[in-house]
């Protein structure tokens, strides 16, 4: 799933300053937490039927943005469902109450587990430090989730 | 420079980096097999690393290999550091044996593989759906809410929820997949007329009489090493 991106490198080098506006105040998620071999999502985006991810249940990565328009959890899980390099990815929009909203939800590049040791020996540095630190960003207008070279239209939501 | 432009410079080398491995031409069909990749199931296996990367291919989302194994697929199927994996070409092709096997379990259990017969247009193109292609597709998940879920039910290669971040339909990969021998994976022979072996050796080591051969009383010649 990667011949594509290169047109679309291209034209973002080529266009980047009718686009640039769009992107000068992308917005970064920041980890929050890993729940690692459960059957049941703490914060419940996921349904125990989406936990099917072998003997000892699935693992979920959540990263969090908070804004003045409320916070926003995306939360990916690594499970049956997952292909070779994306998994089940949620875009879900907190509300009063704890009230959950769905604005995404698509299959993402996977996270690169912070702390993993078995990945320690991998570049730091640049872009893969990057994409580590930061998989997911919300565009400037608030319409647009990043996923490396992946985008994602965010809805109006379902609850 | 702007932070405008920094911030443009930065998606792009993102983009550019998870497409690293586009510089590469992926592992041939004969150093696959010699990684343990049975013969006839060599061009497939090639195709797919054509488009990931060679053994010790790493882009910057983490992904290892010359399949391309990111770090959740790594993590089930792998049980050892990144470094150690990209330097072992038995273990990727062990890894990714499994995950294309899995990948089968769980099309059929998904109801995916009724596609198979089918003909499938995209892009000015058409192919009749086989079992390579399935697997092929299943790079996008085969998932019962996956992308090939999602095209399985409506047959629209265009529809948005057949569609991957960047706009490409599942469908270019049934296409791109089609026509290959992934018996190997699926455990059934493939529908796509294979070349007839013309000569002696000419017999992929995992199908027909060579994988049954005849035990040395009933055979009525018997070589030993010593006699090659």
């Amino acid at each position: 799933m990667r011949s594509h991106a290169i047109p679309l490198l291209a034209a973002a080098f080529l266009t980047a300053g009718a686009v640039a506006p769009a992107c000068a105040a992308d917005a970064a998620f920041a980890y929050k937490t890993t729940y690692r071999n459960v059957e049941h999502d703490p914060d419940k985006v996921w349904a125990d039927d989406a936990l099917a991810g072998g003997p000892g249940g699935a693992t979920i990565h959540e990263y969090e943005l908070r804004s003045a328009k409320g916070d926003l959890l995306v939360s990916q899980v690594w499970n049956d469902d997952c292909s070779s390099s994306t998994c089940p990815t949620r875009l879900v929009r907190i509300g009063p109450g704890g009230r959950r909203t769905v604005l995404v939800d698509d299959m993402m590049h996977q996270v690169i587990p912070p702390d993993d040791p078995r990945f320690a020996g991998l570049s730091k540095t640049g872009p893969a430090a990057a994409f580590a630190e930061h998989p997911f960003l919300l565009s400037a207008d608030g319409k647009t989730l990043v996923n490396g070279d992946f985008k994602f239209e965010v809805g109006a939501g379902k609850p | 420079m702007s932070r405008a432009v920094k911030s443009v410079l930065f998606n792009a080398g993102v983009a550019l980096c998870l497409s690293a491995t586009l510089a590469v031409a992926g592992e041939s069909a004969a150093s696959l097999t010699s990684a343990g990749i049975p013969a006839n199931c060599a061009d497939f296996a090639a195709k797919v690393s054509s488009s990931e990367g060679n053994f010790g291919s790493v882009n910057q989302a983490g992904c290892l290999g010359a399949f391309q194994f990111c770090p959740g697929t790594f993590e089930r199927y792998y049980n050892g550091s990144a470094q150690s994996f990209l330097s072992n070409p038995q273990a990727q092709t062990v890894a990714w044996t499994q995950y294309e096997q899995n990948s089968w379990s769980q099309a059929q259990k998904n109801g995916l593989t009724s596609l198979v017969g089918q003909q499938v247009c995209s892009g000015g193109r058409c192919a009749t759906i086989d079992q390579s292609a399935i697997l092929m597709a299943c790079q996008f998940g085969c998932g019962k809410n996956g992308k090939l879920a999602n095209y399985a039910a409506s047959g629209d290669c265009n529809a948005r929820n057949v569609k991957d971040g960047n706009g490409v339909s599942v469908c270019s990969y049934l296409i791109r997949g089609a026509g290959y021998d992934a018996s190997c994976f699926t455990g059934n022979q493939p529908a796509v007329c294979q070349e007839s072996p013309s000569g002696p050796g000419d017999f992929p080591t995992s199908t027909g009489i060579a994988v049954n051969p005849p035990t040395a009383s009933s055979a009525s010649i018997v070589v030993n090493p010593t006699d090659v």
